[in-house]
């Protein structure tokens, strides 16, 4: 792999996370945990 | 090896933070800090009380929020956060978003409509009033225009996030940021302290106290610890009024940056809608989403309470992570001026959000 592949590589991986702000991270986690209790997968969380 | 933890570092490691990539073992340490640390407050807040009432001690009931705060502020100007744990501190804005979802599951939709509709309302004369505000304190204090602005938009919007989104639209220099954060920062860790006296002092109902701080206080960390910090009813209200408050967040850059444009120092907006909506702050409609699906019984009582429980111990992060990342001694070398019109500004608009509060209280009989 030359030094430009490389640097290609790394700037499209950089740039399909970049898509997604904390924002979107932080509503993408918060959704999947839904659905996992929704579901049923997690059950119980305790306080 | 313990360096501290200054407001230029914060902003390097919240640029770093928008480009989330697969390295994330990096965070691994410092969110394990804010997890040792917030539970720490919750084992505080059990057992000290416990054990002063077994000694006969007469000692004030410290709820975990505040013990996660003091926790953090106590390393922070200790010994400092080491480079180790900045990048996993620096997530504790990630799990303010995530509570803030989640807690969307314990308000129906009637209730967000009505109490947003409310929000809302004073929501537009509190931006109005504290632009109107700031911008005239900024030139009084002969502060520099782009830096003014910063101000404005941190203490009538929504503090940090709202200063690093005009920034960019705006093209303010680094420094002026810098100040403007520093400056909402250190007042934000006031508010923490004073606002819940304020509140017991004056009677203030859960409801109105909890739409006051979710009004007034600049940082969305800050106006959920410190609704968190009067009642869970106030918290749940201060997230609900401070998410109406960032819903906001996009116009009013809009604004600036169509204003800054027109005086030739800033890039022209060319397609707004899509400025828009990269300014939106996308946790809103995940709010907005979850409470619906609550409404329409799309998750069981257990299920609120278990997605409840779990937006709880993602706000113990946050809570942590708010007394880890300020630091009193970095926030003092950032200057006087930018803190003054700040402190001036902060306390004019937390009268004049009280005094909405409390006319709105009578209006609507909370």
């Amino acid at each position: 792999m030359t030094t430009t592949d490389a640097t290609l590589d790394k700037k499209s991986a950089k740039s399909f996370t970049a898509k997604f702000s904390w924002d979107t991270w932080a509503v993408l986690a918060a959704f999947i945990a839904a659905l996992l209790i929704r579901f049923g997968v997690v059950k119980h969380i305790p306080w | 090896m313990s360096e501290t933890f200054a407001i230029p570092q914060i902003k390097q490691v919240q640029v770093k933070q928008a480009q989330p990539n697969l390295q994330f073992l990096r965070v691994i340490p410092g969110i394990l800090l804010l997890a040792a640390i917030g539970y720490a407050g919750k084992l505080l807040e059990q057992n000290v009380g416990k054990y002063a009432k077994s000694h006969h001690w007469i000692f004030p009931n410290i709820e975990y929020v505040l013990w996660a705060i003091l926790l953090g502020l106590a390393i922070s100007n200790t010994v400092g956060v080491p480079a180790i744990f900045r990048a996993g501190v620096a997530t504790y804005e990630f799990w303010l978003k995530v509570g803030i979802v989640l807690l969307g599951a314990r308000f129906l939709l009637g209730d967000v409509l009505k109490l947003g509709g409310v929000s809302l309302a004073l929501v537009a004369i509190e931006i109005t009033g504290a632009i109107a505000f700031m911008t005239l304190l900024g030139r009084l204090f002969h502060l520099k225009p782009k830096l003014t602005t910063l101000l404005a938009v941190g203490s009538a919007v929504c503090g940090v996030s709202a200063i690093i989104a005009t920034q960019g639209a705006i093209d303010a220099d680094e420094e002026d940021s810098s100040f403007a954060i520093a400056a909402i920062l250190a007042l934000g860790a006031l508010a923490l302290f004073t606002f819940p006296l304020i509140g017991h002092a004056l009677h203030l109902s859960d409801h109105a106290y909890g739409l006051w701080a979710g009004l007034a206080v600049d940082n969305t960390a800050e106006a959920t610890a410190a609704g968190a910090l009067y009642s869970d009813a106030a918290g749940k209200l201060a997230v609900l009024a401070k998410t109406t408050r960032n819903a906001m967040i996009g116009f009013v850059v809009l604004a600036y940056a169509i204003y800054w444009a027109s005086q030739g120092q800033a890039k022209t907006v060319k397609n707004k809608v899509a400025f828009l909506w990269q300014k939106f702050p996308k946790f809103v409609l995940g709010f907005l989403l979850i409470s619906v699906l609550a409404t329409y019984h799309f998750f069981s009582k257990d299920q609120v309470t278990a997605l409840a429980n779990l937006s709880r111990w993602a706000f113990l992060l946050t809570f942590a992570g708010v007394g880890l990342r300020t630091n009193f001694r970095e926030m003092r070398k950032q200057g006087l001026r930018p803190f003054a019109v700040g402190a001036i500004g902060e306390v004019v608009i937390a009268v004049f959000t009280l005094g909405l509060v409390i006319g709105a209280q009578k209006i609507w009989g909370w």
